[in-house]
């Protein structure tokens, strides 16, 4: 896509720009955002054409939102308990969000707004703000004794609390860092790639264009490959936001 | 054409579950394409209890994608215990003018924060604890 000149541009696919023309200008909406829309608007697609129907024998479109549906539903309850419905409306969201934004990101020419730090930073601390709530809603200040295990020596505190609350704090660097890394990484991969392809054509003639077949073939794979870390990535990202919330519901 | 009568929704474990595998036992015919006995295999599945919730757990610490996804997701869990430590020490020293002090201290806990981190993802889960703390 962008091998000018027998260089690599493997990160210009992340550029931001702004969309819409001038009043995009305006405001900074950037491509970015406009991802962001078509993915929040997929999504309530999917829902409400996939439910108008409510066949008994359900359609494609309607097997795919009542499976999307059934699977975080009990997603929530296996992780969480009986109380995780509550968390039910925030889990499918935050799922089917990040989900949208990364298989859309696959399509050419169109920007993966997963594989900024700044959004999958967002999310992940809307995340811990609200398992910190929770926490504090439910528990009130019993909540900090989460920091200390029950059973420990008292004279370890000063070592124990510290360590304890680094690592409650590294959940959403964590959280966002890993969802944000996995994109980057195989998009990254993925336009390395099809530059080989394009300078081996280029550079080589007619021997190049046959050896540009591997890189192709590596790509073909790649792009299944993705398509597992896309769903996968969105999948963990859930999941451990449910886990998160178990801790805060249920202390230890 | 059935329609379901409006039900409310969550009212139920697996509340399409148990549609869809009515539905497809009704149309059943010999011969019929795998979707139908994928979803009857999905619904049989999630009403025993085998739905996502081992597998869940496997992949989401890092079991279910080799060696190279175990690597990744220590690291990241290390690396971001160490930033986050990095970032308090550092802010404290900024704060209290005692330039290296805190941050020698931090990165240490850090450290052990990163350790606790792993040990918690791949910890052998036994007993009732699933997530010894």
């Amino acid at each position: 896509m962008a091998a000018e000149k027998s260089t690599i541009d493997a990160l210009g696919q992340f550029h931001l720009d702004t969309a819409l023309g001038p009043i995009g200008q305006l405001v900074n909406f950037t491509n970015s955002n406009v991802m962001m829309v078509v993915a929040a608007l997929l999504v309530f697609a999917l829902i409400h054409y996939g439910m108008r129907a409510r066949a008994l024998v359900p359609s494609r479109l309607q097997s795919m939102a009542e499976m999307g549906y059934e699977f975080i539903y009990n997603m929530c309850i296996d992780q969480i308990g009986e109380e995780g419905v509550r968390f039910f409306p925030f889990i499918f969201a935050l799922f089917f969000f990040i989900l949208a934004g990364n298989l859309l990101g696959l399509f050419p020419y169109f920007f993966t707004f997963t594989s900024h730090i700044a959004v999958t930073g967002a999310l992940a601390i809307l995340v811990i703000v609200l398992v910190t709530v929770v926490g504090l809603r439910i528990h009130g200040l019993h909540f900090f004794s989460y920091f200390f295990p029950e059973g420990a020596p008292v004279a370890l505190a000063p070592l124990i609390v510290p360590i304890e609350v680094i690592s409650y704090l590294s959940r959403p660097v964590s959280l966002s860092i890993r969802l944000f890394a996995n994109m980057t990484a195989g998009h990254v991969m993925l336009e390395v790639l099809a530059s080989f392809m394009l300078m081996m054509a280029a550079g080589l003639g007619v021997l190049g264009v046959a050896a540009a077949l591997g890189p192709l073939a590596i790509n073909v794979v790649l792009i299944g490959f993705e398509l597992l870390v896309a769903t996968l990535q969105a999948y963990v990202f859930a999941l451990l936001t449910c886990i998160y919330l178990h801790d805060a519901v249920h202390l230890h | 054409m059935f329609l379901t009568p409006p039900r409310p929704i969550a009212s139920k474990r697996t509340p399409f579950g148990k549609t869809t595998c009515e539905a497809h036992t009704m149309s059943e015919e010999p011969g019929r394409s795998d979707r139908s006995f994928e979803e009857r295999l999905q619904a049989a599945r999630s009403k025993a209890g085998l739905g996502s919730a081992p597998g869940a757990e496997k992949s989401a610490s890092g079991g279910g994608l080799g060696p190279f996804g175990v690597a990744l997701r220590a690291g990241i869990e290390m690396i971001s215990a160490l930033l986050v430590a990095l970032a308090i020490g550092y802010g404290l020293d900024y704060w209290l003018h005692t330039r290296p002090a805190f941050l020698i201290v931090f990165v240490l806990l850090g450290g052990a924060a990163g350790v606790l981190n792993v040990w918690r993802v791949f910890a052998p889960k036994e007993g009732p604890s699933r997530r010894p703390k």
